[in-house]
């Protein structure tokens, strides 16, 4: 009796886990997957050399998004916040055009944007940012946002 | 029709070198001297003839069949059909470029469709008129279906968009980043040569600002087809890239373009179409300057200003209003009162109408359209064109309030929707005051109730401009809001009377 409780309970949690993840993208409590809950958090660091033609008189923050995917209903748009002294700052957002569910094959097809660091936060080697999914209207649920790493140039 | 390779090579070398070959439709303009201009849709009525031709054009291309070169559908699949995009480039470098092409096709095919040729696209100017431009709202125009009407936007005509994506900061964001592939979308990584499948390598480059921000996000927010790989069947496209050319166009007046072979040399090959049908494949480097392509945005180099003679005449007239109350007798000056005994609360906002003439309400609504530059000029500059145009006054004289230490008073004009929800973004919204320090008299003598005055002259233009009906009234209206959340009881206003000035240049 107990034994089949315990398999019954069991199947019920695999089902609940089932349904809550995503078809094809990260798990939703992965640090780097950003719904209307809760952000994406992530390091930016220092780009290892600056790349040829796109070196910039400003430091900026590169964002990877490695996965998409819009909300049942309307549109968000990515909010991203540097941290620095226990407090956030706003540095930037974007938006993921079309607003349609896309995963990159790998990582070299991600889609990337580039936002303008202020100078007093990149004086560091790495910057802490969240990134926030805020939808336009309604509730934003079923948006997704998976970020595949940041970088400062 | 057969396009032979000469036809091509001739029409796009012509094209690229801003000679223009007068059996080419659509470019006659170039060839008279002075390019058409493109205005923002914010300045033009609903029946002005831009806005009736673009009406016209985009009526008779939805028409022709979809197997037409020239045609609404053909056009727009060159951008992308149901499931992807199809040449059009995102997220890479060609963004402007290219897409600075598509909108040539566009208008030179129109210029031919409509036999006006002193057509120019229209652009939204999104950052100072925040709803869709009302001429692209109507379901109908002169009782017929309006070829501009989209009924699958998610945005609807009352909606806003906000300043984080739009505003003034943004902008200034926009135009301050450099070198180009910061400001206009870097290379495709690892891009090494002219092959034409880099240009539509999809978000293979770094995503400046300005796509990251307005575009995409205006895509998104205005919703529907406009929100996906269909974009460009919805009429709307034009006038929002049309947006993100000029500005485009602003960061070059101060900014170089990328000197990089591999975007100067880039060809978009048979990319578009002229309006004669043949393809139109024109390399990066000619899509440099627009008057070389038949239109402008007339930006103004700006001029260091000695001397301001707008605005010093400007400002003696309104001391003579602030000098002498209901003044309708001076030189350029012109009032219209309108007592009061209603209050304003925060659930039944005051709403005045003050009766006008009609003749100074029209000359504010339709002033002179503002360089597309506005962003670039130096304050001085800025002042004197600012100050060079008719403008209207509202004096709120004599105003009892109740908690006014818990209350922000916003004023509006002709708002038919007017709530505790509307925005301060609304086309409507002119103003806020909030009132301090009310008080007993000193010496005894009982305190005047204060007096503000509120500029109506963009509000006026932003909700009259386009209005082809316009009756000689304005309505004020004003609405008490509370000034932070939990402030207590929202307070009340009671003007004694709203007097409107009208300030000729």
């Amino acid at each position: 009796m107990g034994n089949r409780r315990s398999c019954l309970v069991g199947a019920a949690c695999a089902c609940m886990v089932a349904l809550m993840s995503p078809s094809s993208v990260a798990a939703q409590d992965s640090p780097r997957v950003a719904t209307v809950a809760g952000p994406a958090a992530v390091t930016a660091t220092a780009a290892p050399g600056a790349d040829r033609g796109v070196a910039s008189e400003s430091p900026r923050v590169i964002i990877r998004v490695t996965a998409f995917r819009p909300p049942r209903d309307g549109a968000v748009q990515a909010v991203v916040k540097a941290q620095k002294d226990g407090d956030e700052r706003e540095i930037g957002r974007f938006g993921i055009f079309p607003n349609a569910e896309f995963k990159a094959a790998d990582p070299s097809k991600a889609q990337r944007f580039g936002l303008p660091l202020p100078k007093e936060l990149a004086s560091g080697a790495a910057v802490k940012l969240n990134v926030y999914l805020v939808p336009f209207k309604g509730d934003g649920s079923g948006a997704l946002l998976e970020i595949g790493g940041a970088e400062i140039r | 029709m057969t396009v032979s390779r000469r036809n091509v090579l001739l029409q796009g070398c012509a094209i690229g070198a801003g000679v223009i070959a007068t059996q080419i439709p659509g470019v006659v303009a170039l060839a008279q001297g002075q390019p058409p201009q493109r205005r923002s849709l914010g300045d033009l009525q609903l029946n002005d003839p831009i806005v009736q031709s673009w009406r016209d054009g985009i009526g008779q291309l939805k028409q022709a069949a979809a197997s037409e070169a020239i045609s609404w559908a053909n056009f727009a699949a060159i951008h992308g059909n149901a499931n992807a995009f199809n040449l059009c480039p995102h997220g890479n470098w060609y963004f402007l470029p290219w897409h600075r092409a598509f909108l040539l096709m566009y208008e030179r095919t129109v210029r031919q469709l409509t036999g006006h040729n002193d057509f120019a696209l229209p652009y939204w100017d999104w950052t100072a008129d925040r709803q869709l431009p009302a001429a692209f709202t109507q379901p109908t125009w002169n009782g017929k279906p309006n070829p501009l009407y989209e009924s699958q936007r998610s945005m609807s005509p009352t909606d806003s968009l906000p300043d984080e994506i739009v505003g003034q900061g943004v902008i200034a964001t926009i135009l301050g980043e450099t070198p180009f592939e910061t400001f206009g979308t870097s290379r495709p990584s690892g891009q090494n040569s002219l092959d034409q499948s880099w240009i539509n390598c999809e978000g293979c480059g770094v995503s400046g600002t300005l796509e990251a921000t307005p575009h995409n996000n205006v895509h998104n927010i205005v919703g529907g087809l406009m929100g996906g790989t269909q974009s460009a069947l919805d009429p709307i496209f034009m006038m929002h890239h049309c947006n993100i050319d000029r500005i485009w166009g602003v960061w070059n007046v101060n900014n170089q373009n990328s000197n990089d072979p591999l975007w100067t040399d880039m060809t978009f090959q048979n990319n578009f179409y002229n309006p004669d049908g043949s393809f139109y494949s024109p390399k990066v480097s000619d899509m440099y300057i627009p008057e070389t392509l038949g239109y402008t945005y007339g930006l103004a180099r700006p001029a260091a200003a000695a001397v301001a003679p707008a605005v010093m005449a400007l400002g003696d007239k309104i001391k003579t209003l602030y000098a002498t109350p209901n003044v309708s007798s001076a030189a350029g000056i012109k009032t219209f009162t309108a007592p009061n005994a209603q209050q304003a609360t925060a659930t039944a906002p005051l709403d005045i109408a003050v009766e006008v003439d009609r003749s100074l309400l029209v000359a504010v609504a339709r002033l002179a359209p503002a360089g597309a530059d506005r962003e670039l000029l130096d304050f001085n500059t800025a002042r004197e064109r600012a100050a060079s145009g008719p403008r209207a006054l509202a004096f709120i004289r004599d105003v009892a309030v109740t908690q006014h230490k818990n209350t922000l008073y916003r004023v509006f004009i002709d708002c038919d929707y007017l709530s505790q929800g509307t925005p301060i973004s609304d086309p409507h919204y002119v103003g806020t005051f909030g009132i301090f320090g009310v008080h007993e008299g000193h010496g005894g003598k009982p305190a005047a109730k204060p007096s503000i005055v509120v500029d109506l002259t963009r509000a006026i233009k932003r909700v009259f401009g386009s209005a082809t009906d316009q009756t000689g009234r304005i309505r004020i209206q004003i609405l008490p809001v509370p000034n932070k959340p939990a402030a207590g009881p929202t307070g009340t206003a009671a003007p004694g009377r709203i007097e409107v000035a009208f300030v000729s240049a």
